[in-house]
């Protein structure tokens, strides 16, 4: 509980942490004095409209923080005697992770994939800062949710942004039920987990 | 073992080990990076790479205080305080009476209530955003705070309703007995044994909707039009629109303010969170 109440913490979209972000990757930002270090050029990612959306990718994955913290709360579940008898069969590190950890630990990875997608689809305050709410350059971060934004509270079309939102709700529902049947055949549960 | 082999491990170990710390420095460097520079001169920011400043200026935050023409930072630190303290309060209270009762009390259709409550956890805000514009704006109440505060007093928020209500089921039954047996009614034992039992779980849940109303941008930005209702998080989105790159100081300094209540939670957390969760060890 202790895990989640954090992962629930880290996940927070915040604005002041996309502003540095946007300074990180503007043009004469953090980013690019770094790769001038190594002789690279950079080139301004936000502003880019081939790279201004893996900028937002790259703040997402920076607040690995919520995942991790799960994992960890995962790890800790393990019994270590799994780990004994696989010590005992002869198994080395390697085998170990990939029979017994990994194994044991894919209902927590099922869980952080399905949470993970779900909060992917609904960013909104990191794409709205970078783009100044416009979703620019040339819409490479016009994501769904800022886009719905800007036609219901923009444009002022509700019916539309309404419409547009039981769409969302379809994909990411779809989504979530395709991760769940896929999920028959890579997740183990403890108890069916014949040992 | 040799002492090939303990050369050996201890070089993996520091291997491992220089690979962690560089890890650690890029998930810490741009929140460092951002505390350095807001007191950094503003050609420093730009040429300076490095989390501290050569030397120390102020100046930064008393410009980015009014750093907006129409209002100063101020006053959207007012608003976001007012807002986040009465969504705590709201939040709180509303949640554990909802709590309690799917957790102690029985009524009709209780457990199809609680599935439609688990059903509001999953629904994505977007989908809820635009029929709620509509109904508070029937009301008159855009460019308040009343559509951020007023729900909350209805127990919306399913997730603190839900940690509540798995904290509740764990406190034995048999206090609830003992105090019915000495005449308690339901709403005497939640007043008397419920709610100082689960001051853990109310503690969380006033933390965490303290930092989601601190971070939420989207209802704000929709709620709150004028300048000086406007919030912290909004506050600094205009700036961002308003400034460009001349005004990096004075918006570092402002995010720096605005990021202070959250990384003071961060640190202090940690230990009463994990007091907090704790299932109340009773003392009988």
């Amino acid at each position: 509980m202790t895990q989640l109440a954090w992962a629930v913490l880290m996940r927070q979209q915040n604005v002041a942490i996309a502003v540095v972000w946007q300074a990180m990757f503007s043009g004469g930002g953090a980013v690019n004095q770094f790769l001038a270090l190594f002789g690279i050029e950079g080139r301004p990612w936000v502003n880019d409209p081939d790279t201004a959306l893996l900028t937002l990718i790259a703040l997402a994955v920076w607040q690995l923080g919520a995942p991790m913290v799960i994992f960890l709360a995962g790890l800790k579940q393990i019994p270590t005697d799994y780990f004994e008898a696989a010590a005992l069969d002869g198994a080395g590190r390697w085998r170990t992770f990939r029979n017994v950890t990994l194994p044991t630990l894919s209902p927590v990875i099922f869980f952080n994939l399905v949470l993970e997608t779900i909060a992917g689809f609904q960013g909104f305050t990191a794409a709205y800062i970078v783009s100044n709410g416009t979703g620019g350059p040339t819409d490479s971060t016009l994501v769904y949710t800022l886009y719905l934004y800007l036609k219901g509270f923009g444009d002022l079309e509700m019916g539309y942004a309404s419409a547009m939102a039981w769409a969302f709700l379809f994909a990411v529902g779809s989504l979530t039920a395709l991760l769940f049947v896929a999920g028959r055949f890579w997740v183990h549960y403890a108890d069916d987990w014949g040992l | 073992m040799t002492v090939v082999d303990i050369q050996a491990s201890s070089a993996r170990q520091v291997g491992r080990t220089v690979l962690l710390i560089a890890l650690a420095v890029v998930l810490i460097y741009p929140v460092a990076w951002l505390i350095g520079s807001s007191v950094k001169s503003p050609n420093e920011i730009i040429g300076n790479l490095s989390v501290i400043p050569e030397d120390i200026t102020w100046s930064n935050y008393v410009h980015g205080w009014t750093g907006l023409p129409s209002a100063t930072f101020g006053t959207f630190f007012l608003n976001s305080t007012l807002i986040a303290v009465a969504t705590v309060v709201a939040n709180t209270v509303s949640c554990a009476l909802t709590a309690y009762a799917f957790a102690r009390l029985r009524f009709p259709l209780r457990g199809w209530w609680f599935s439609v409550m688990i059903c509001t956890l999953l629904l994505p805000s977007h989908v809820l955003i635009v029929p709620q514009y509509a109904l508070f704006r029937w009301l008159g109440w855009v460019n308040t705070p009343l559509p951020l505060i007023v729900p909350k007093l209805l127990a919306t928020e399913a997730f603190f309703v839900f940690l509540m209500v798995q904290f509740i089921r764990g406190i034995p039954r048999d206090l609830d007995e003992a105090a019915k047996v000495d005449g308690c009614s339901p709403y005497t034992v939640f007043l008397n044994v419920i709610m100082p039992l689960s001051r853990p779980a109310l503690v969380t849940t006033a933390i965490l909707s303290f930092i989601w109303t601190w971070n939420d941008f989207l209802t704000q930005l929709i709620y709150l039009p004028d300048v000086d209702r406007q919030t912290a998080p909004i506050g600094l989105s205009a700036f961002v629109v308003s400034g460009g790159e001349t005004a990096l100081g004075p918006l570092f300094a402002m995010s720096v303010l605005s990021l202070l209540p959250v990384l003071l939670f961060f640190v202090g957390f940690q230990r009463l969170l994990s007091s907090a969760i704790q299932p109340a060890r009773l003392r009988r």
